[in-house]
């Protein structure tokens, strides 16, 4: 079996407390998108209780009635989920040091761990403890990094903006608008920059050096295409030495705008707003649509119509899902189009797979075990019906004895077979 | 990775992390979707001191539908089939919720021993055999658990199904939740020891229901 990460990962109770309450019940992964069902309260990931909601029409924690409509984005929990995901690491390296240590030192050490290695995750809301906590991340697992990453990172140049600032950034983009220059810590506005803002006049996302010919052109023109604001978390951590040394380098200039787009210019390549999915989907009752209309349904979303119409609603409703799940996410952690296509397609293939491997392989391996009870009573049947005065076939047996052998039904046969021996 | 082959890791490894509960989940082959659930049969019931063994399917969509389990071990249980180990449970079915896991439903079916259901029976002649006499049922589930579940007399551990028949010799009276008495009196009349066996479990000749079934009309059947 691989390994997956969950919260026995940690040493003790405390931290996997912590992780745990940071996971869909339904799915065990750290929330993703997670969604608040108003009148329970309770939280799941969105396109897990989505799927869920296909079919039953309750919360699957307390089973109190609910709906889609119910369903609320819970922005701070998504926030508190992507902090902990940059930190979990750190922490857990931090808690198994410690654990180590305290095992080789006496028992009263094993004591302290538990208030030392619970603060990292709280401690990871401010950036001032943040850095101080990067600090001491820095001396726990980065011991072979260079002097000079550490020192960046630690002294409050104007550089480490990108790491332990990142984290207050999170926060900020989430609460509401996006509009990060309105942060007194953030960018200041720069005409020149890639900053990409609010169009005050249609909503639009606008880089913000092209603003002003977008609203002269009546809000026509999008401008350049701007790049997406920030890297998901996920992403940031494969491209963490990339990003990290790229803002060392870049931030040479001093223009804070810099480092930051470039930064940014490593993630997905978002070319254009409209990319990002803005408005919700509704469901459609494929009962009543033609084959036809189904068709042009997947084709206003660009996805493929093969198969058959079948497949076609499933693949419907699948993407309704994924798409309509990824806006109950901050901006900035959202799929654009071609993302949720490639979701639904590796969704596909692996539906694909099962049935053949997984249905199979069951069933051979359910014959295989039952081979000899089903011989016995095709058997026992054949006997039952060649004998058509039954001298000793019991009510029991006459009643089964026509049926082909089900795995489960025939209680009385089987069991009055084992009296016998 | 998908998010079901993931999800079923985690149970796993939850299992095996979780020392107190006493249940085990162990693959069967290859798949990590076909798996068996094993648990200890409740303290205070006639299950006492077995060792439950269940075989645990995993359906492609997952945790959206509930796992398909049955036991490998025979259970003498009103909600269980007592030959093919299907279990009558609502979680199993209509009630299943998504956040149930492989552990917790292996902990309801450990409760599920605790608290038979007659009024809703899997296996309609146990469950008569619950409402006719609940002392005699006790003692026919006890001895299915010694002799299927390996509680005490030290009979190996569970000897689940076919390989439990092929065993040692067991008394299939008892098995049967029968009295020795009731059926020599029948075996002496000339009739085969197995039929007057079979005939008297189904009419649930047990407790208070001697009185009630004519003697003839035992034979009757008897000569069917």
């Amino acid at each position: 079996m691989m390994d997956v990460p969950d919260p026995s990962d940690f040493p003790t109770p405390d931290l996997r407390a912590l992780d745990a309450s940071l996971r869909c019940t339904i799915c065990g992964e750290l929330y993703d998108g997670p969604v608040m069902l108003t009148g329970c309260g309770h939280c799941f990931c969105s396109v897990c209780v989505r799927q869920h909601i296909q079919r039953e029409s309750d919360c699957p924690s307390c089973r109190m009635k609910t709906s889609e409509v119910a369903f609320r984005p819970n922005s701070v929990l998504e926030e508190v989920v992507g902090a902990w995901k940059e930190a979990r690491k750190h922490v857990l390296d931090m808690a198994r040091v410690e654990q180590t240590l305290a095992a080789r030192s006496h028992a009263s050490v094993a004591l302290q761990t538990i208030p030392e290695s619970s603060n990292p995750p709280s401690a990871s809301v401010t950036p001032s403890s943040a850095r101080s906590l990067k600090r001491k991340r820095r001396n726990v697992d980065y011991v072979s990094d260079s002097e000079s990453s550490e020192v960046v990172l630690v002294d409050g140049s104007p550089t480490p903006k990108k790491r332990p600032g990142k984290v207050s950034k999170v926060s900020r983009a989430n609460r509401g608008s996006e509009q990060p220059s309105s942060d007194p810590e953030e960018i200041p506005l720069d005409p020149n920059s890639n900053e990409i803002i609010d169009c005050p006049m249609c909503g639009k996302r606008v880089p913000l050096r092209s603003i002003n010919p977008h609203i002269d052109s009546g809000c026509k023109d999008v401008g350049r295409p701007p790049s997406k604001i920030s890297l998901s978390p996920t992403k940031a951590r494969n491209n963490n030495a990339k990003t990290q040394w790229s803002s060392l380098f870049g931030a040479g200039g001093g223009s804070s705008g810099g480092p930051d787009s470039k930064g940014k210019g490593k993630g997905k390549d978002r070319s254009s707003p409209s990319e990002i999915p803005t408005e919700r989907l509704a469901n459609a009752s494929y009962d009543v649509l033609k084959d036809k209309q189904i068709k042009q349904l997947l084709a206003e979303q660009n996805l493929p119509t093969t198969g058959d119409r079948k497949a076609w609603i499933r693949r419907h409703k699948h993407y309704l899902i994924i798409h309509n799940a990824t806006l109950d996410k901050a901006m900035k952690n959202r799929s654009t189009f071609a993302e949720l296509r490639q979701e639904l397609k590796h969704w596909e293939d692996e539906k694909a797979k099962k049935p053949a491997s997984a249905g199979v392989s069951d069933v051979v391996e359910y014959t295989k075990a039952n081979d000899g009870e089903f011989k016995r009573l095709v058997q026992e049947a054949r006997r039952n019906t060649k004998k058509p005065p039954p001298k000793d076939a019991s009510p029991g047996i006459s009643g089964q004895s026509e049926k082909t052998p089900s795995p489960v039904a025939p209680d009385i046969p089987v069991k009055s077979e084992d009296m016998e021996t | 990775m998908d998010a079901r082959l993931r999800r079923v890791n985690k149970e796993i490894s939850d299992c095996k992390n979780d020392k107190t509960s006493n249940i085990t989940i162990d693959l069967i082959g290859d798949s990590p979707f076909h798996l068996k659930g094993s648990f200890p049969g409740p303290s205070g019931t006639p299950y006492e001191g077995g060792h439950f063994e269940v075989d645990i399917a995993i359906p492609e969509s997952y945790p959206f539908q509930p796992v398909k389990m049955k036991f490998i071990t025979k259970v003498y249980h009103p909600n269980v089939s007592s030959a093919s180990g299907a279990i009558c449970l609502d979680i199993l079915k209509d009630a299943w919720s998504p956040v149930l896991t492989l552990k917790s439903t292996l902990i309801s079916l450990q409760s599920l021993l605790c608290s038979p259901e007659p009024n809703d029976p899997q296996d309609a002649e146990v469950a008569k055999h619950y409402t006719t006499s609940k002392k005699s049922f006790e003692d026919t589930a006890r001895y299915w658990t010694q002799v299927y579940a390996g509680a005490g007399k030290g009979k190996g551990s569970a000897a689940g199904g076919a390989v439990g028949a092929t065993e040692a010799p067991k008394n299939e009276v008892a098995i049967a939740g029968l009295e020795e008495v009731h059926v020599g009196k029948f075996e002496k009349l000339g009739f085969e020891r197995g039929k007057v066996i079979d005939v008297l479990r189904r009419l649930n000749y047990r407790g208070s229901n001697v009185t009630n079934i004519h003697d003839d009309r035992i034979v009757q059947e008897l000569l069917k």
